[in-house]
């Protein structure tokens, strides 16, 4: 839900456990409490796509217990362990910082990661505004950081069931050829198309390959996406890095963002999740602002985390 | 609860699966068994699936008939 910084304020002051997004600057106003927040100015709320530096999007999170901490780059392996076993963390990191490289490189080797439900996103800017930090905040304290990922692990109740989804309107284009990659990372000179060593650069460039669609990982059957951010001086620069042995495609076409992400959404239409959050460029690509998604409310983000780093997702996370 | 034979094909074959963590998961396990894939691996990978199963088997719908034809 969006709120006022009033209305924020008060809210906290109840004590209650809350995730809050919203402009670096309004965070750094907020009253010290059980919250954790990360900076983004771009939400989708119950009316629409929208841009907003005067509210927050503010979510209450159910729990019996939690905890909230701050993780340098050297102790982000340790996210899942500190995790509790029945609930789930929800990880907010700095864009471009270097706990986000660490974090997209390696969250998938940590241990536990995949036996803890891990949920996040990469803390942002206004695309269009200078001098602003993407930040994450610890509440409690009210530390602001810009090299730090802060996470509230959240414990549930033993009868309630966690699950931590994604909705990809994105998929392969079978019809394109299999890309692999010999390098990992996020900045790819060279790729194997269809088994043949390729400067990925060019390739794009002599395919007129759109890169508002992303490379779609195939993960034993569920798609992971990868935006590109740009192509410069013969080397394609990623929001996530390529892993090898992963088969990767373009993915197929959107004719319409919105149209999709109701149709993905009336699928899951009983899920009533306790948060989620949307790809800034689904947002931009896809001309977001003012167009009404039909649930799944929160930040639109500079990354998300399913586990893992994902891109170009919605990722949300229910208890029942 | 998986027998080594069950997780070796899974960590060799194309199997498809809907839970979004068990398929990165495997995926993960899948990259490193291809680059050293010792009895001690598969070992270490048959516990980890067996353990990711006993918690989470019962969110795991139509995946765990797939598991099971193994």
């Amino acid at each position: 839900m969006l709120m006022s910084p009033q209305e924020t304020a008060k809210l906290i002051e109840t004590g209650k456990v809350l995730h809050i997004a919203a402009t670096e600057a309004l965070l750094k106003k907020l009253p010290k409490g059980n919250w954790i927040g990360g900076s983004t100015e771009y939400f989708i709320a119950s009316t629409g796509g929208e841009v907003s530096n005067e509210k927050l999007s503010v979510v209450e999170l159910p729990c019996e217990d939690f905890s909230i901490k701050a993780y340098s780059a050297a102790e982000i392996e340790n996210v899942a362990i500190d995790a509790f076993d029945n609930g789930f963390s929800i990880v907010i990191v700095p864009f471009d910082s270097v706990v986000h490289k660490e974090y997209a490189r390696n969250a998938p080797g940590y241990k536990d990661i995949f036996m803890k439900n891990t949920i996040g996103w990469i803390a942002g800017m206004n695309l269009e505004a200078s001098g602003q930090t993407p930040i994450a905040v610890e509440g409690a304290a009210t530390s602001v950081f810009s090299d730090k990922a802060v996470a509230i692990h959240l414990k549930v109740p033993k009868d309630k069931n966690v699950n931590v989804g994604v909705i990809n309107i994105f998929s392969q284009d079978k019809s394109s050829p299999l890309i692999t990659f010999a390098e990992e990372g996020f900045s790819i000179n060279k790729c194997f198309v269809d088994g043949k060593e390729t400067v990925f650069a060019d390739y794009i460039a002599q395919n007129k390959i759109d890169t508002k669609l992303p490379l779609v990982g195939d993960y034993a059957g569920n798609g992971v996406n990868i935006s590109f951010r740009s192509v410069e001086n013969g080397v394609v620069n990623l929001y996530a890095p390529v892993f090898k042995n992963i088969k990767y495609r373009i993915a197929k076409d959107i004719a319409d963002y919105e149209k999709e992400f109701n149709s993905k959404i009336a699928l899951l239409k009983e899920k009533n999740a306790v948060f989620s959050c949307n790809c800034i460029l689904n947002f931009l690509h896809g001309n977001l602002k003012g167009k009404k998604i039909d649930a799944f409310f929160g930040p639109i983000t500079f990354g998300e985390i399913a586990y893992q780093l994902v891109n170009q997702t919605l990722t949300y996370v229910t208890v029942e | 609860m998986i027998t080594a034979q069950q997780a070796e094909k899974l960590l060799k074959g194309d199997y498809t699966f809907e839970s979004l963590s068990f398929s990165m998961m495997l995926m993960r396990m899948k990259i490193l068994y291809s680059e050293d894939s010792s009895p001690a691996n598969l070992q270490r990978y048959t516990q980890e699936i067996s353990t990711y199963l006993e918690k989470f088997k019962f969110n795991m719908g139509s995946d765990i008939s797939t598991l099971q034809k193994l």
